[in-house]
């Protein structure tokens, strides 16, 4: 029976230690982390600089930076953070820190730099860098660090890029206008010039406008909008975008300046002229959309009321100027909105082929305008002023 | 022709809502979540007739195109393993797709699922199951979104209700590491060997019950007569007064190759000494020639000559008439008999 006890407990304490070491086997290891080259916006088109910062837009799918963490080891990596650096325009940021990211885990990680309003300063394409530190202990010793840098081109605040798709995933028409959205936050109807114009319309008008008002009042607003335009001499100013290759993109990057730009130089393109319309509509109370078709833009107003079959009101906003047109003597507001409808239509019930900007809805999702460098407004004011209509109707 | 005139009038309004209801465009989506976080989205849209124009011009009879389309639009999410299908007749599509951190673990150690689109309100939410539905601006339809929670979750609620922030929080109640079993059987048998050991060698000496001197005699063959064939005995008391008296002959030494082991356990001894204090296999005698010699055996409480110990085990010692053996508490006197 003594025997027995011993060889029992013997035997006992041999598998206990068999299974502890086991054990042991088992806690060894550690985290393994593991990412791919961060995604990085070759191109930040610094008009819609406060696009990039706003990481609640469209699905998130406005980051600068999106970079993919993986954990394939057996134990949790710790004290993981990243921050980021945009030389000369974003500091160090606070760390972006999970304490764990357990085995088997990943973790994506999208930058949404808050871009300081002096982007809007750039005029012309400006290399940067964007540098990513990321730091993690993985269990093997001291903390990692590294840091990625990524180039990119600050774009002039007047250009806007229409698609920034790579060339092999160009299929159609829509993929070259792909970030036609970013339009409304070109629309800048409480920009004081724009202010200041309206006020002019007002005022020649003698009473307010729009907003409260029906289809009438509405087609009324735009009447003397377009009377206005005429009789203070604007014009449409002829211009073309221009291919250019960012990278493995295609994109057309094109020149196109703010409302404020249009007013103080008294002309545009048809899409300046088109935001132009939207800016000062949408500070009288007005929806509007920026319709854009195949190398073409004008503006849209919705009605209550169905007009010729639509409850829409286009407008060619380039009429005021003949030639564009093809025309010799001065076009009218009726004859405006003919040409308009004619292409409206066409492209509602036959092609498909169009992209409706919606800024005032876009707007409120946060596609917004940039805080814009001040200006002297009573200068403005007098060259506002010193374009006196010569006749004004209604 | 007034009441037939009623029934048209009601056909024409009643039709006419299904009309309006049927060119509602939908959305339905529905979201299976693990225990990593991953999970896979499937999405069910129903066009109307314009918005199925559209679309066509867009990404027409091309699924590689909504693929490009769904990864541009859900640039933040981490795609793998997409698939879709549509229905002509119906102007539905089907996308389905597996996602890695659909939920992101945060810094809390919680889930968040962040991905629910804007203008949603929460229908129900029990358990592991919720349920969102309401109008979305951002695309003009009326969505659904259906999400299942993995088994382990617990703890779900909802923050930033109704807003364009909301997520769905939630944790993980994960089982015992895989290897607590290990470390639990290790702590289970050493218990166990520790306690046998305990019990080994707290184990009572077993005494024997006291019976008559017992002299183990060999059934064999006699053995030749030696030339002076003699008798030998051991006689001794116990420390509890019990006399022992034995006998050793010449043929006991002829027949065990000329050595005697003496003990306490019969069937490992030649002579039988039933003490306590004697071990199993306590000492032994040789014979050799016309003389003895005793040795220890290893035992517990020694083997001593006229008192006199041997140095170690199995060293022997030269027994004479008249001496004395002292096996463990029993002193025995060696003499011719």
């Amino acid at each position: 029976m003594r025997r027995l006890a011993t060889i029992l407990g013997v035997a006992g304490l041999l598998a206990a230690a068999i299974l502890f070491g086991a054990w042991l086997l088992r806690q060894q290891g550690q985290g393994q982390l593991v990412w791919d080259r961060p995604t990085v916006k070759k191109t930040i088109q610094t008009f819609a600089y406060k696009v990039y910062g706003n990481s609640h837009l469209e699905n998130g799918r406005y980051f600068m930076s999106k970079m993919v963490f993986r954990n394939t080891g057996k134990k949790a990596v710790t004290e993981f953070s990243v921050s980021y650096q945009i030389p000369g325009y974003i500091d160090w940021t606070t760390p972006d820190a999970l304490p764990q990211i357990p085995p088997g885990h990943t973790v994506i990680k999208c930058f949404y730099p808050q871009f300081p309003k002096k982007v809007t300063e750039i005029k012309n394409d400006t290399p940067s860098a964007l540098e990513t530190k990321i730091r993690w202990n993985d269990g093997s010793g001291p903390i990692h660090e590294e840091v990625v840098r990524d180039e990119f081109i600050f774009r002039g605040v007047n250009e806007i890029e229409w698609t920034d798709l790579p060339s092999n995933e160009i299929v159609n028409w829509f993929d070259d206008f792909v970030n036609s959205d970013l339009l409304a936050a070109m629309v800048t109807p409480n920009d004081p010039v724009v202010t200041e114009y309206a006020a002019a319309i007002t005022e020649k008008l003698g009473g307010a406008l729009a907003g409260a008002g029906g289809d009438k009042d509405k087609i009324a607003v735009m009447a003397g909008l377009y009377n206005y335009m005429i009789e203070t001499g604007m014009r449409y100013a002829g211009g073309m975008g221009f291919p250019e290759t960012v990278g493995d993109t295609h994109t057309t990057v094109q020149t196109v300046r703010l409302p404020r730009d249009v007013i103080l130089s008294n002309n545009g393109l048809c899409i300046e002229l088109t935001l132009l319309w939207a800016s000062v509509l949408e500070h009288l109370g007005m929806a509007s959309i920026v319709f854009v078709i195949p190398g073409h833009a004008f503006i849209v107003v919705p009605l209550e009321n169905e007009l010729n079959g639509l409850k829409l009101v286009p407008i060619e906003c380039t009429a005021i100027t003949p030639k564009a047109v093809d025309r010799q003597g001065l076009v009218s507001f009726p004859k405006a909105y003919e040409m308009a409808l004619g292409e409206l239509a066409k492209a509602l019930k036959e092609t498909g082929v169009y992209i409706a900007v919606k800024p005032q809805q876009l707007q409120i999702r946060g596609i917004v305008p940039p805080e814009l460098p001040d200006i002297n407004i009573d200068q403005v004011k007098r060259i506002i002023a010193s374009r006196k209509p010569v006749l004004l109707r209604r | 022709m007034r009441l037939l005139s009623l029934i048209v009038l009601l056909f024409a309004v009643c039709f006419g809502t299904r009309s309006v209801k049927a060119e509602t465009p939908t959305q339905e989506t529905q979201i299976d979540l693990d225990s990593v976080g991953d999970g896979t989205v499937e999405i069910k849209e129903h066009y109307t007739a314009q918005a199925w124009l559209r679309w066509k011009a867009s990404v027409g009879d091309h699924p590689d195109w909504v693929v490009r389309n769904e990864k541009r639009d859900f640039a933040a999410w981490e795609f793998y393993d997409f698939s879709f299908s549509k229905d002509e007749v119906s102007r539905i599509s089907e996308s389905k797709m597996k996602v890695r951190a659909l939920a992101q673990i945060a810094k809390d150690g919680n889930y968040a699922l962040d991905k629910l689109p804007s203008g949603l309100h929460l229908v129900t939410g029990k358990g592991n199951e919720w349920i969102f539905s309401g109008f979305s601006q951002e695309d003009e339809t009326e969505q659904t979104v259906h999400v299942s929670l993995p088994g382990e979750a617990s703890n779900a609620h909802i923050i930033n209700p109704d807003t364009s922030q909301t997520e769905l929080v939630y944790s993980i109640v994960r089982p015992a590491s895989k290897s607590s079993p290990l470390l639990l059987l290790s702590g289970g048998f050493g218990a166990f060997g520790i306690l046998m050991l305990g019990i080994s060698l707290r184990a009572p000496k077993i005494h024997r019950q006291r019976q008559p001197l017992s002299i183990k005699t060999v059934t064999q063959a006699p053995a030749p007569a030696l030339p002076d064939s003699s008798k030998w005995q051991l006689i001794g008391r116990t420390p509890g007064g019990r006399t022992i008296r034995l006998e050793i002959t010449d043929a006991m030494f002829s027949s065990n190759g000329g050595r005697l082991v003496l003990g306490r356990t019969a069937e490992l001894c030649h002579v039988v000494i039933d003490d306590g204090s004697v071990s199993k296999q306590h000492a032994q005698i040789r014979r050799e020639g016309g003389s003895f010699m005793v040795a220890d055996r290893n035992s517990s409480n020694g083997t001593a000559v006229n008192g006199q110990f041997g140095q170690r085990p199995f060293d022997e010692v030269p027994l004479k008439d008249g001496d004395t053996i002292t096996l463990g508490e029993v002193k025995l006197d060696f003499s011719k008999g």
